[in-house]
């Protein structure tokens, strides 16, 4: 997740500074032609996207998926949406132990699942039939024990596992939002000129 | 007035032509232990289910007659009363994990959370029924990596947690190995002097022999013997209808047979041993 | 040399769990046996070993003269299919019929005997009148006699089912004695795990009981139950006439309803 970005930086710049139209050469080498114009554009869009995808991912790693649908849910996000997105997270790893299982019966069933590519293909439909399947039913049942557990009950939630937002949150919101002004009407101000 | 009070239900399932269940009038005594037996097919689960509420409020279908509890259609009561009323164990112990939570303490506070029970009340419950269960060593453990057996506790915590009078229990034991069933018996005997009223399906006979008080007996839809365990279980003609006897009737009906003066309705171990040991002159 | 042979086998998870320690044993072709144990004595990873799921980490295991190593689960199916302990695992096909059909037409029959396995099967089975039918229609006891009927189609020489009896009712249970007294009297090699006790007495002559990621001893149903050591040591639980007789004091080796019959009507 975190090459991506940084794979995606390096191949924009090369697109751009060998392939779109410019004049100012750098250099060149057998049909290949380094043009400035390119380059710089890739440079100020490459970092535009570094910097989104960076802060991002850098969220992502420090955020947990249980404060993240929490403090949403504190702000009005519907206790079903933030259980499906809570539960996905969590069935993920039980998925693929479930589909290393699926396999596992149907390699017991000359269903090879070793070898190259095209063997693998043909494995798919009797690994992810059964876990479809199975999942399926499962949802169902699954859906009688949330329903056991007052999932629809209209009360609103009480939450064991809190967060609470302290101070210093207020106080950064606070300073963020003044720097995001400052920036905008610095901005709009430096075209005026 | 009866507990629970059904009175001539017959349910089809949405698509199908002939009714699962077909004319049947049950009352359920408050604080009683229910067994229900029956060969695989016989309407079990879908009794079940209509006790519960589930059929017609989750599954679609034709239902006729009447389904009371307190006197009072279980239509009439909302979703949140009957979630504190009656609880539900199944089968299959990995679909009782909400995948809501994940650590087993706050997945026996799910339901709590939503009822929007205070959170040092829910505490407390919680880790009353951890004791109960036996599930407190577990308590940080994420519910998906248990095994079956934990799985199903933890289930019982979280149901057990909701405090409902009225417990419909569906095979829980199927999946389990035998130290793993007796776990959850032992649970269901802690129930049951709690004075809660259990309505349990299982296929373990002898264990139903042990702890039940009352058999409710299914053929094809309908109840075949309804009544107490000595007089259901001693029955021999249930054989023929796919329902297992406990060994201690089979035992008495064979020494029977040779000429051995075994006495009728017979069917905890413990009677049988006082019979066997009258029997051998100890 | 014995049809299944296990030299001296340990298994070690990559990550350095041992689920198996040392199991040293012979299996005869035709031999029809139990394995009971505690859940993590190591009897489905000992199992696993047979079909080529898992290759031993140090010994070798033996099909039938080729050594599991050299060969892929797949190749090695042809010899010993496993049916599952949860049928959802298995089935993929829309109809019972074309469930059972697969492993025969994988394993390269021509129709002819592909149909013949299918049938032949599904009526021992009990499946017979459901062969149309969606699997996921049909209740779960059923489903597991679906993948039970399609390993049987494959028709290899040695069958193993795990937990066959869990969740079945007697009429179940009378099915499947059925079905494993016809397949041995064919000379299949049946090996089955199982925690009914009543099931091992009523229809295995030789059990191995594992605990603790090992073999414990290899013997009859009735030198298992009539050996208090042997049963605490693996914790396994006793069938009911064995518990009743315990309590009253009397002579171990019964372990049967019919046998203890016998014993009470014997003359003084």
């Amino acid at each position: 997740m975190r090459n991506s970005v940084g794979v995606l930086f390096i191949i924009l710049v090369v697109i751009q500074t060998f392939f779109a139209a410019g004049e100012t050469i750098l250099f060149s080498f057998w049909i290949f032609s380094a043009k400035l114009e390119g380059l710089l554009f890739a440079l100020k869009l490459g970092f535009v996207l570094a910097n989104i995808g960076g802060c991002l991912i850098w969220f992502f790693a420090i955020t947990t998926e249980k404060d993240f649908v929490l403090a949403l849910e504190k702000k009005g996000l519907s206790s079903k949406a933030s259980y499906v997105v809570l539960s996905t997270l969590q069935m993920v790893p039980v998925l693929k132990k479930r589909s290393e299982t699926i396999m596992n019966a149907q390699r017991a069933r000359r269903v090879e699942t070793e070898g190259g590519l095209l063997v693998r293909a043909k494995v798919f439909v009797p690994t992810i039939v059964p876990l479809v399947l199975s999942s399926i039913q499962g949802t169902e049942e699954r859906a009688l024990t949330l329903e056991a557990r007052g999932f629809s009950v209209e009360t609103k939630s009480t939450h064991l596992y809190d967060i609470e937002p302290k101070p210093v949150d207020k106080t950064l919101n606070i300073i963020t939002g003044l720097v995001f002004i400052l920036i905008v009407v610095g901005r709009i101000v430096l075209c005026l000129i | 007035m009866p507990y629970i009070d059904l009175k001539n239900v017959t349910y089809t399932y949405p698509l199908v032509k002939e009714p699962c269940i077909k004319d049947i009038s049950v009352s359920i005594e408050k604080g009683k232990f229910y067994a229900i037996v029956g060969a695989n097919g016989s309407g079990k689960t879908t009794l079940c289910n209509i006790i519960r509420g589930f059929i017609p409020g989750f599954y679609q279908g034709e239902i006729e007659g009447t389904v009371e509890l307190e006197g009072k259609s279980l239509e009439e009561y909302t979703l949140g009363e009957l979630t504190s009323k009656i609880g539900y164990v199944f089968q299959n112990p990995f679909n009782q994990i909400t995948g809501a939570r994940d650590n087993v303490y706050e997945e026996i506070a799910y339901g709590l959370e939503n009822l929007g029970v205070e959170v040092p009340t829910i505490r407390k419950k919680v880790e009353e029924v951890m004791e109960l269960t036996n599930t407190a060593y577990l308590a940080d453990k994420n519910p998906f990596e248990l095994s079956g057996g934990q799985q199903q506790r933890v289930a019982f915590a979280s149901v057990l947690a909701l405090e409902p009078d009225i417990f419909v229990i569906d095979e829980p034991t199927s999946q389990l190995d035998p130290k793993e069933t007796e776990r959850v018996f032992d649970i269901i005997d802690k129930m049951k002097k709690m004075g809660k009223t259990i309505i349990l399906v299982e296929h373990k006979i002898e264990l139903i022999a042990e702890y039940a008080d009352d058999i409710i007996a299914l053929e094809d839809g309908r109840v075949v013997k309804f009544g107490e365990k000595h007089d259901v279980l001693s029955d021999l003609s249930l054989i023929e209808k796919g329902i297992d006897l406990p060994q201690t009737v089979l035992l008495a009906d064979e020494l029977r047979k040779m000429g051995i003066p075994a006495k009728e309705k017979i069917i905890t171990k413990q009677e049988m041993i006082g019979q066997l040991k009258q029997i051998m002159g100890k | 040399m014995a049809f299944i042979e296990f030299n001296h086998v340990g298994f070690a998870y990559p990550n350095g769990f041992s689920a198996v320690e040392d199991v040293d044993f012979q299996i005869e072709k035709g031999e029809n046996i139990a394995i009971v144990g505690q859940n993590g004595a190591g009897k489905t990873t000992t199992v696993k070993m047979m079909n080529g799921l898992l290759k031993p980490t140090s010994g070798t295991v033996i099909i039938d003269g080729k050594d599991t190593r050299n060969f892929t689960t797949a190749a090695l199916s042809r010899k010993a299919g496993y049916v599952f302990q949860n049928p959802d695992d298995q089935i993929f096909h829309n109809t019972v019929r074309q469930e059972i059909e697969f492993g025969p037409h994988v394993l390269g029959y021509d129709k002819e005997k592909v149909k013949e396995l299918t049938e032949y099967s599904a009526k021992l089975a009990g499946l017979s009148d459901e062969m149309e039918e969606n699997p996921y229609n049909l209740p779960l006891s059923i489903r597991k006699f679906v993948t039970i009927a399609s390993v049987v189609a494959m028709d290899t020489d040695i069958i193993i089912l795990d937990e066959p009896t869990a969740g079945q009712d007697i009429r179940g249970i009378a099915t499947l004695q059925d079905m494993i007294r016809e397949l041995k009297q064919k000379g299949k090699t049946i090996i089955t795990i199982t925690h009914d006790m009543e099931f091992v007495v009523n229809n295995f002559d030789k059990v191995f009981v594992m605990a603790h990621k090992n073999l414990l001893k290899i013997t009859n149903p009735k030198e298992v139950f009539s050996d208090s050591a042997l049963l605490d040591e693996s914790m396994l639980k006793r069938p009911y006439i064995s518990e009743l007789v315990l309590q009253l004091g009397l002579p171990k080796n019964i372990i049967s309803r019919k046998e203890l019959v016998d014993y009470i009507c014997a003359p003084v």
